[in-house]
């Protein structure tokens, strides 16, 4: 029965024909491999090489594409990597001058960000993240790690403004560290300051370098300003006319310092007020006046106007 | 791909001027030979933009099961023999095993055409997938020789995506071949 069947199979034209392709296809199967290289170069040139060069092409186009819009996502996400790293960079930076002057000074300081910044050509005024709530309170000194930046001049709950030292009514009693000349740094124009009250005759040299005197009770002592690059005197002929070139650059500031104290610790510790009441040197109320005396007291931090001691006028007259 | 539209719109033109049944049957076959070699160079470039960590389709083997199972098996399996023996030249060393597998699978699908309501879809997607599957079994066991933990592990790892893949794309594709080769139905009659 079964012999029947596989008869009546192979009569049938469909199955024979599968029998005679897998006869021909086992013999392809079992070709020796120098026939069947040379079949399927012949083949592959003849088919499909010029069309399939022009078909890869449009693939590779449609990859390139692809690709291009990958890199074009990974180009954006990179750069915005870039400048949060470089933001980080700037935030190390900060941090570790922070800390570098937490550990050198004899102050005691509060880090504060810049959240908010005056618009012009001359930063006069800048906000801080910290206000009331973090014990930030009107005329703390506001530094960086470069030198004085200014002084807290509003406070509110949660933020504080800062006046700059460019701020055209900002004062900031200094003297000269190598001569020890004193005089008032107001803002003159543009990023430079310039040295007021300083009589005709003292002894200034260009390059000396301006800090912060401590009279007046609001900027402690030792805080850089400037350096002097232009000396001429005044028409009226009084008093110097200096030009003083600050430190700071307050475009590239990202965050400043508040002095809140002084480091009990610290030997340098010396009581501007209590060093000047104490010196022997300095006849205290022939020397200068206080601030209460001054005409622009509303106007100022602290002024000191040096003054020849009575007896030296004395002596002239 | 120019040479390819001017091809068709040729056939096209000598379909509408051709009054001969043998005209038109030649044109027929150039249609078919032409789908075969589209497929064929389709496969070795722009199929490999769609593949998915490996699996990918197999557009021969989809017209192959086409042919077999709306014309019948001296159809599929003539085909099975075209489209095995395009796409083993791209791999002189395996020649041959495509032909076999897909000669067989395109019989079996020939035989089963009579047995199942082939219009249905969902009947055309798990034929094409367990056909797949078949032909896939047949290309790995000679590929083997016969290890049968190779084998399934080849089976498991791109046969039944691949499968899934076939059977999506013959799905989509089948009402296509269907539109373009029915103007010529009454030519088998």
């Amino acid at each position: 029965m079964r012999h029947f069947h596989f008869i009546s199979l192979l009569q049938r034209g469909d199955f024979l024909l599968f029998l005679v392709t897998l006869l021909l296809s086992f013999s392809l199967f079992l070709l020796p491999m120098s026939v069947k290289l040379f079949l399927s170069d012949f083949s592959v040139k003849t088919l499909f090489s010029p069309f399939q060069k022009a078909t890869l092409e449009f693939a590779e186009t449609l990859k390139a594409k692809r690709e291009n819009r990958e890199l074009r996502r990974s180009v954006l996400e990179l750069t915005f990597e870039n400048s949060r790293l470089k933001q980080a960079e700037r935030e190390n930076e900060y941090l570790r001058a922070l800390l570098e002057m937490k550990g050198k000074s004899r102050f005691s300081f509060l880090a504060a960000k810049i959240i908010n910044r005056d618009p012009g050509k001359v930063i006069s005024s800048f906000q801080i993240e910290w206000g009331k709530e973090k014990g930030v309170r009107c005329n703390l000194p506001v530094v960086s790690s470069v030198g004085l930046v200014g002084k807290v001049m509003e406070v509110k709950k949660e933020t504080a403004t800062v006046q700059t030292i460019f701020e055209r009514h900002c004062r900031v009693s200094a003297k000269v560290i190598r001569s020890g000349v004193l005089g008032i740094i107001c803002w003159q124009k543009g990023k430079s300051l310039s040295l007021e009250m300083v009589p005709v005759r003292s002894d200034l040299r260009l390059g000396d370098e301006v800090v912060s005197s401590g009279l007046g009770g609001i900027f402690p002592e030792g805080l850089k300003l400037g350096k002097i690059v232009g000396i001429e005197p005044k028409p009226t002929g009084f008093f110097e006319k200096i030009e003083v070139e600050p430190e700071i650059d307050l475009s590239q500031l990202e965050g400043v310092f508040l002095i809140t104290g002084i480091k009990e610790e610290s030997p340098q510790i010396i009581s501007l007020s209590d060093s000047l009441e104490k010196s022997p040197l300095i006849p205290k109320e022939d020397f200068y006046f206080k601030p209460k005396d001054f005409i622009w007291k509303e106007r100022i931090d602290s002024v000191i106007i040096p003054r020849r001691p009575i007896s030296e006028e004395k002596a002239r007259e | 791909m120019e040479g390819f539209f001017s091809s068709v719109y040729l056939c096209e033109i000598l379909w509408q001027r051709g009054r001969h049944r043998e005209e038109q049957m030649t044109i027929r076959f150039l249609k078919i030979g032409l789908l075969f070699w589209l497929a064929t160079v389709l496969q070795t470039t722009l199929v490999n933009l769609i593949e998915i960590k490996g699996i990918k389709p197999d557009l021969s083997l989809i017209l192959v099961l086409y042919f077999a199972l709306f014309e019948g098996s001296v159809y599929g399996v003539v085909l099975g023999f075209l489209g095995g023996f395009l796409q083993d030249i791209f791999a002189p060393s395996y020649l041959g095993l495509n032909i076999i597998s897909k000669v067989v699978v395109s019989f079996l699908c020939a035989s089963l055409r009579s047995k199942v309501y082939r219009e249905k879809k969902k009947t055309q997607g798990i034929l094409l997938l367990l056909l797949t599957l078949m032909h896939d079994f047949l290309y790995f066991l000679l590929l083997f020789r016969g290890d049968f933990n190779k084998i399934l592990s080849s089976l498991g790892y791109f046969s039944l995506g691949g499968g899934i893949y076939n059977a999506v794309i013959g799905i989509l594709v089948f009402p296509l071949l269907k539109r373009w080769f029915a103007k010529d139905f009454w030519i088998q009659r």
